[in-house]
């Protein structure tokens, strides 16, 4: 989950000591072959040339050895290259200090802004990620959206209820950026307390929406809503329930096939008041079966490379039939080497996938 | 396999009428920022606009908040009076009806039935 940054930081002593012995030896290139020409020949060039370099080390290396590597350079364009115009010593080098200033700034604040940003990505997703919780086996992944600067919403979680139940939640907020990261990372440590605590699946979705209309209003947030899955997976493995808030249902591969429930959903988490959220009872065969929970950016990217959108449910289904239950981490990760490769270029949404069996 | 059809708007209107928004192939958080452009004047002026999604391919969500996020009712008393157009069975159709959107806007079958809605009635 790293965050592309402004910038080469060195982080070591070393790796510093090298950065500056490069400028040095680069203003020494510059400089040197004009002790066996005649200057006057390239007049202009050479001067501006070793203050840039200087002034540029010190946007990367800070201000005082900033200022250190501009002050090797004008001398070497003073006493060398034999260039005055450019080469007034007493305003590069604070111009060389005061870039140096801003380089630093700059990086600090993209260090804090790489450092937030982690952070978000981490709250959206289980922390450990357990290959087993309960009697079942959890495959899981998360794949953040490839196209840079964008922080998009996806979140999911699986942890025991009291009653020895599995609860899982797979979830998307629509839309971008920080605000729409701060609000997935709410309702997922939202939904954890209530799922801990052994509250039904349907009760958690109303306190969910509740909360964010509630949060909306309060604070005058912009549109933004939210699509969930909730499911609670009985210990036995006989029965499921599914609560849809807006989003797809969940597959299930079993005995050489696919079924997608087809299931009414109610509508995104912070919409609108909804007081009944409906229960959706399903009956499991017998093992090896898996449930697989995902969003839309899994069946939203392209058809093929350069082609159409989406690459569809049917396909996903096809895929997932012929790795047939239980789904492993190889089975997983091939049908998302199939979305990318149809995909083509960098995917634009997260996904999220769970693959939940009998272990 | 037929090319994916990047994302276009068409502008109709002079603001006499509601304004119509034509969305044509595929629209994602890439095309957000044009829709967007064309909708918050209309929103902060709190006219009507038709968004027809009939020639639309592919439509996600972040392209839906956008529109919803225009229309009248939001907090601050602003935005558009909104109405969308959705032949059933189209893509844009499946995609309000699973996020059940039609509970906050008014989503029409024909740019015609979407039209009619804004006049005054007899």
């Amino acid at each position: 989950m790293s965050v592309p940054g402004i910038g080469p930081r060195f982080r070591t002593s070393r790796v510093r000591a090298i950065a500056v012995g490069v400028v040095v030896l680069a203003e020494l290139a510059i400089a040197l072959p004009f002790l066996f020409v005649s200057p006057s020949t390239v007049r202009g060039v050479p001067g501006p040339l070793l203050v840039l370099l200087g002034v540029a080390s010190a946007f990367v290396m800070g201000p005082r050895i900033g200022a250190a590597l501009t002050a090797f350079a004008v001398l070497l364009a003073v006493v060398i290259v034999g260039e005055n115009a450019y080469t007034e010593p007493l305003v590069w080098i604070p111009v060389a200090v005061g870039v140096g200033i801003v380089g630093d700034r700059v990086r600090r604040g993209d260090d804090l802004r790489r450092a937030l940003l982690g952070e978000l990505r981490r709250g959206l997703v289980t922390v450990s990620r357990e290959p087993q919780v309960g009697p079942y086996r959890i495959v899981s992944r998360y794949v953040p959206a490839e196209e840079a600067q964008v922080l998009a919403g996806d979140f999911y979680g699986v942890i025991l209820e009291p009653s020895g139940s599995v609860a899982v939640m797979v979830g998307d907020v629509a839309g971008h950026g920080p605000g729409a990261a701060a609000v997935a990372t709410r309702l997922r440590a939202s939904w954890r307390g209530l799922a801990s605590a052994g509250v039904p699946a349907s009760e958690a979705a109303r306190v969910l929406n509740d909360t964010m209309l509630a949060e909306r209003r309060r604070a005058s947030l912009p549109m933004l809503f939210a699509t969930l899955c909730l499911a609670s997976i009985e210990p036995d493995g006989s029965k499921a329930c599914f609560v849809l808030a807006g989003h797809p249902s969940p597959i299930l591969v079993a005995g050489g096939g696919v079924d997608e429930y087809v299931l009414e959903t109610d509508p995104a988490i912070g919409i609108t008041d909804h007081p009944e959220w409906t229960v959706h009872d399903v009956e499991l065969p017998a093992a090896p079966w898996s449930l697989v929970f995902y969003t839309d950016g899994l069946v939203e990217g392209r058809s093929a490379p350069d082609g159409p959108r989406p690459f569809g449910t049917a396909r996903l289904h096809e895929l997932l039939a012929a790795a047939g239950p239980p789904l492993g981490e190889g089975d997983v990760d091939a049908v998302l080497a199939a979305v990318s490769a149809a995909n083509g270029g960098p995917m634009s949404d997260d996904i999220v996938v769970v693959a939940v069996s009998p272990a | 396999m037929a090319q994916g059809d990047p994302g276009s708007i068409r502008v109709e209107g002079d603001g006499s009428a509601p304004w119509v928004l034509e969305l044509h192939g595929e629209h994602d958080l890439s095309t957000v920022g044009a829709i967007h452009a064309r909708l918050a004047p209309i929103a902060d002026r709190g006219e009507a606009a038709v968004i027809d999604l009939s020639q639309v391919t592919f439509i996600d969500s972040a392209v839906l908040t956008e529109l919803i996020a225009s229309r009248r009712g939001r907090e601050d008393g602003g935005g558009a009076r909104l109405a969308i157009v959705a032949p059933p069975g189209g893509f844009p159709a499946r995609m309000l009806g699973l996020l059940q959107l039609e509970r906050v806007v008014a989503v029409y079958e024909s740019r015609d039935e979407a039209l009619a809605s804004f006049e005054p009635a007899a």
